[in-house]
Parts: structure tokens; sequence; C-alpha cells
């Protein structure tokens, strides 16, 4: 049957390859100097930040190593890093939801020099504890309702037996 | 039927000239989605390993190992899953890990919401399948469209209390905080009933206009042999054994009558 389906895992494998291809080609654009690093830190789903920052462009860079406390700090001097990375972001989990917490992360060299460095707060929080509005939640299921109810109403009856579509 | 197939023979009974086209090409771009779903699951999972989110690296693979159990039905078992139904299973998969992975929970205040619209509307539509093919093919269930459309309702607001129970029940037990208080819960509620409405009313839309029984008719044809079939001779059994019975019974009667009158 020539309607039927072919190829479709081929399709597949191609759309795969150019987002990755795309992803690639994002990630190779956004590298910048040390003067340019930054990094965001963002509330995910609950109990989760996740960190990203831009990539440092330097030939020296070993590693990215990441800090965080509940306590505000500006300087990492006598700090215990939590993690060292390669890339450019990080999902911090089991954080406390509710509580400020201070991040950072400094791009380093193999003698732990730091090349560059940045910080920024997150608060993790139960993402869809967000104030719920009430009327339009009401709006939508009571306009629902009746649009249901008019249809109830109106559709056709099958009558005795079976029937309808088969 | 062809595994390879978009569309079965079964499905395409009967259409001709434009409506078979128009059939084909609708089927054709909601595999199109399905397949740019599962890739969609791939890359998030992929991210997420990145991230070292390793929860939603889980998620992403459950999805994917999800996505071929369609596949293992139809080889295995001979029993093809509608279209319609595998693409929203997917579509609620996808939405959650995609979710979580990269941050739409959090940056987007209706995500949850759209989240929950969507499962329920899945769960309703599946809840909607199984009563039609009942109708359809078991002789134990007959059922006007407004009956079947307010029980959908009611698979899709029973499920989404369920689910409700669920997520209080691993609060309880593990000191998980899956429930986000009484407005929260409520929000949940409100979101499943609705999806369960629109689904009832998509649904009877698609039995009215033929949709559905194309959709099933594979399905439907395989449900039918392994499980409608037997219910309904085991029912036959059971009819005649209480018919049989029925009869002893007036015999034994008619006997007495008998006797009395003599």
């Amino acid at each position: 049957m020539s309607l039927i389906r072919r190829g479709h895992s081929s399709k597949a494998l191609t759309i795969s390859c150019l987002a990755v291809l795309a992803l690639f080609v994002l990630g190779l654009g956004s590298a910048g100097g040390a003067e340019d690093f930054s990094l965001l830190a963002e509330n995910n789903y609950e109990g989760e930040v996740r960190l990203t920052w831009t990539p440092v462009d330097d030939p020296e860079l070993n590693a990215y190593v990441i800090y965080w406390d509940t306590e505000e700090f500006d300087s990492v001097a006598g700090m215990e890093a939590k993690s060292a990375e390669r890339g450019t972001s990080f999902m911090v989990l089991d954080l406390e939801n509710g509580v400020e917490h201070y991040f950072a992360v400094t791009a380093v060299d193999s003698n732990q020099t730091i090349l560059a460095q940045d910080f920024d707060t997150a608060t993790p929080k139960l993402p869809h504890l967000k104030e719920i509005n009430y009327w339009n939640l009401m709006a939508v299921f009571i306009l629902t309702t009746i649009i249901f109810i008019y249809v109830i109403i109106k559709i056709p009856s099958w009558g005795k037996g079976k029937a309808g579509g088969m | 039927m062809d595994d390879s197939g978009v569309v079965t023979e079964r499905e395409i009974e009967g259409l001709s000239g434009a409506e078979l086209e128009a059939y084909v090409k609708r089927a054709k771009r909601i595999a199109m989605i399905s397949v740019l779903i599962k890739v969609g699951i791939v890359i998030s999972a992929i991210v997420a390993l990145i991230d070292g989110s390793y929860v939603w690296v889980f998620a992403g693979l459950f999805a994917l190992v999800f996505s071929f159990v369609p596949s293992i039905l139809k080889k295995n078992y001979h029993i093809s899953i509608p279209w319609v139904l595998e693409l929203l299973i997917f579509l609620a998969l996808f939405l959650h890990v995609i979710g979580g992975v990269f941050n739409l929970y959090g940056k987007f205040n209706w995500w949850d919401t759209m989240t929950h619209f969507v499962s329920t509307f899945m769960l309703a539509v599946v809840g909607l399948t199984v009563i039609y093919l009942m109708h359809v093919y078991w002789d134990g269930l007959k059922m006007d469209i407004r009956a079947i459309m307010v029980f959908t309702v009611f698979i899709g607001a029973f499920l989404g209390g369920v689910w409700e129970i669920m997520e209080w029940s691993t609060d309880q037990i593990f000191g998980t905080t899956e429930q986000h208080g009484l407005d929260d819960t409520m929000k949940d509620l409100v979101m499943d009933m609705v999806g369960a409405m629109i689904a009832a009313m998509l649904g009877a839309k698609w039995i009215l206009d033929g949709t559905m029984r194309r959709m099933t008719a594979d399905f439907g044809d395989a449900m039918n042999e392994k499980v409608f079939g037997r219910i309904g001779a085991e029912m036959a059994e059971t009819a005649t054994d209480e018919a049989k019975k029925a009869l002893d019974i007036l015999s034994n009667r008619r006997s007495q009558d008998a006797s009395h009158m003599r």
C-alpha cells in the first residue's frame, strides 16, 4: 500500500542530528572571555536550583568550581568547593525550599588560580505555589461546564440499541 | 496490518478520494509529531545527564522505554494502540520531562496547570476509548453517547482524585512535598474536571464522525479477541446455566401444579 509510511526512523535520526548540531553551534557561539563571565542561578523544580554560566575562553582554564551557602558571601576564599565541572551548567539538588541560597562559580586553572568568578542568589521553592487566580480558574471551569451541558443536551441520541459511528 | 504503517488497512476501509487523502495526511502529521516528541525526550534526557539531574534522566529514560511499548504490543501481541492515545501519552510525559529539565515549572506559573490538564485529558480519552470499545464489542454494555460523555467525566474526576490521594500518601510515607496545600490540590482537581469534560466532548465528536471507529479498529479487534470475546463467552456460559436453572424451576412447578390438579 503506497499510503503507508516508510522511513520515519531515518527522519527521526535526521531531526536528532540537526538538533544536536544546533545545540553545538549555539554552544560554540556563546564562548567569551573572562571579563564577560556571568552566573545565573534560577529556581528549578522544587528544592532545585539550576546554575548556568558563560564559558571562559582561556587556554589555561581547568574547571569551573561551584560553591553555595545559605549565608551571604562575597569571596570564596576558605569556602568548601561543592563541585567542579567542565561544562557550563549545574543542577543543585536537595535544597531547602523557601530559603535564599547564595551561589558562586569560579573558573580556575590547574594551579587553582581564579581566572573569573561571579555570584548569584536563588530561592528554591514550590514552583506552582505561586498565587492561583481563583476567579480565572473558576471562569474556565464554569464556562467548560456550561459548554459541556449544552453539548449533552444538543448531541443527537443514538436511540435504542447500538449505533453511532459503527 | 503493516507494522511500519501510519495507517492500517482496517482504518481506511471504505474511504476513498479526498476523504482518504485527508485522513492519511492527518495521520502522517500526527505520526511526525510523535517522532518529534520522542526526539525531544531524548534531548531532554541528555541535557539532564549533562546537568547531573539524575531524577530527570530517569524520568526521560522511563518515557523513552515507555515509547517502545506500542511497538512491542504490536509486534508480540498484535495490539495496535490508537495513534491519538499514543500521542497523548507521549505528550504528557514529554511536557513533564522538559518542564523539569528546562526549568519550565519554575519559569511559568501555568506550566503545572497545563501538565495537569493534558494528563487528565489523556486519561479521560483512554477511559472514553475503553467505554466505546466495550459498547461496540461487548454485549454486556450498551450506552447512549450522552452516558459515554458523562462517564468519561466521571473517569477523569475519579482518576484525578486517585492521583491526589497517591500524592498525599507519598508525602505521608516518604516525607516528600508532592502536595502543596489546599489551593494547589483544588486547582489540580478543577483542571482535571476541565480536561475530562473537553475529552468527553472531543471524544463524542470523534465517535459521531467515525474517527473513533477508524482509530480503534485494530485495537478493538485485538481487545475483542483477547478480552471481550472471552468475557462474552463466560457470560454466555453463565446465562446458559441460569436459563437451565430457570427451566428446572419451571419444570418442577409444573410437575407440582399437575400433581395438585390430580
